[in-house]
């Protein structure tokens, strides 16, 4: 059997949103929007589906057309799939779906409907590691801007820049020290904390999304993976 | 320096991140669970005398160079050479977590001693990881002890 990459995502958070009522449901539609729509076009244009039509549309029209239904959410809870295979699952049969109605707008007979149904077999494909890349850099860039932002209004955005300088400019403690003039131990303390919050913080997202507890950690690796250039 | 898609400050809130700096990020959250040193810590902080303790652990695995001698004295290469090969040893057949952190700490003294005394680094793990060890311990222990795990971090390695 094929590995699933995914992590299992049953009873969510985002499906107890999507539960709360109209509201609630409206809030679970905005957020995968939010969160799903450049992964979704990402896949999009690395599967076979971007022989068909323009990732633009088929991503605006799988929103407008399945989204949008009162069951959504109740048909990926009752399909038992990991929330991103659904999704990826259900642009293809978009796809499919609108492509008939071409043909037969055209009068056309249908054809090769067979290479539609393909990424809803495969792997780990290509197609799927840009939609993973996406999501993960949605992800990251979400959670780096609030704990940023909350670390300002704290009054610790030094902390934020002494962590960007040692973790993505890659500088060392001495050299940050050297440029600060804080402390080794302070600049430990800064980079810790900060590391800190933003474990949690995407840990939390991940949760949301229907990670299980246990899945966690092998998830922010996959995240790593993901992004690795 | 700065990056192009740069978000270092708090007024770049809006920037989106670069590629680079989202996989740094992320890289940095994926290994940013419990560590070693945590352990070892944890205990210093527990013991009632640290100074004691950090006497004990590192004269128990690397004999008889206690961490105050290897602040004041500059051991020979050799001599560090064999410490942290009985570090190294201890810390690999531990099979206590005592064990482990007494091994732990000894071997930082000595790698803090072949930076701080030779400007060398005597050990294997990237440097980034022996500065946070050498700091997260600087940050529980007293003097002189924090000063010199302090200089360690900030000590240039000779090419």
């Amino acid at each position: 059997m094929q590995r699933d990459h995914f992590p299992s995502t049953h009873a969510t958070s985002m499906m107890a949103t999507a539960s709360d009522g109209p509201a609630g449901m409206s809030r679970a539609r905005a957020f995968v929007m939010e969160r799903y729509r450049a992964p979704l076009l990402a896949y999009a244009r690395g599967s076979s589906l971007r022989t068909l039509e323009d990732a633009e549309e088929l991503v605006h029209a799988y929103f407008a057309t399945r989204l949008a239904r009162e069951d959504y959410f109740d048909r990926w809870r009752e399909s038992g799939l990991p929330f991103r295979r659904w999704l990826m699952n259900g642009l293809h049969f978009c796809a499919r779906e609108r492509r008939k109605i071409r043909m037969r707008t055209a009068g056309r007979h249908e054809a090769q409907t067979g290479a539609l149904s393909e990424a809803s077999t495969t792997g780990w494909n290509e197609a799927e590691r840009a939609f993973e890349r996406e999501l993960a850099n949605r992800v990251i860039d979400d959670c780096t801007r609030s704990v940023q932002q909350s670390l300002a209004a704290r009054g610790l955005a030094r902390h934020w820049q002494v962590f960007w300088r040692r973790s993505v400019d890659g500088l060392t403690y001495a050299a940050i020290a050297a440029e600060t003039g804080m402390s080794i131990r302070e600049l430990n303390a800064a980079v810790r904390g900060v590391t800190a919050e933003l474990r949690g913080a995407i840990r939390a997202e991940l949760v949301r999304e229907g990670v299980e507890d246990e899945s966690l950690e092998a998830e922010l690796a996959r995240m790593e993976e993901a992004l690795r250039p | 320096m700065k990056n192009d898609l740069n978000r270092s400050n708090e007024t770049d809130v809006a920037a989106p991140l670069s590629g680079p700096a989202a996989h740094s990020i992320s890289a940095i959250v994926a290994a940013g669970g419990i560590k070693p040193v945590d352990f070892a810590v944890e205990e210093l902080r527990r013991a009632g005398d640290r100074d004691a303790w950090l006497e004990r652990a590192v004269v128990k695995v690397v004999g008889s160079a206690s961490p105050r001698r290897l602040v004041a004295e500059v051991a020979s290469r050799d001599e560090l050479d064999r410490m942290r090969h009985a570090a190294t040893m201890a810390f690999g057949g531990a099979t206590k977590v005592e064990e482990r952190n007494a091994a732990l700490v000894a071997y930082a003294f000595v790698v803090a001693a072949g930076l701080v005394h030779h400007g060398v680094l005597l050990s294997s793990q990237p440097r980034a990881e022996i500065d946070v060890m050498l700091a997260e311990l600087a940050g529980v222990l007293g003097e002189p002890f924090a000063s010199f795990l302090e200089a360690a971090v900030a000590r240039e390695v000779r090419a």
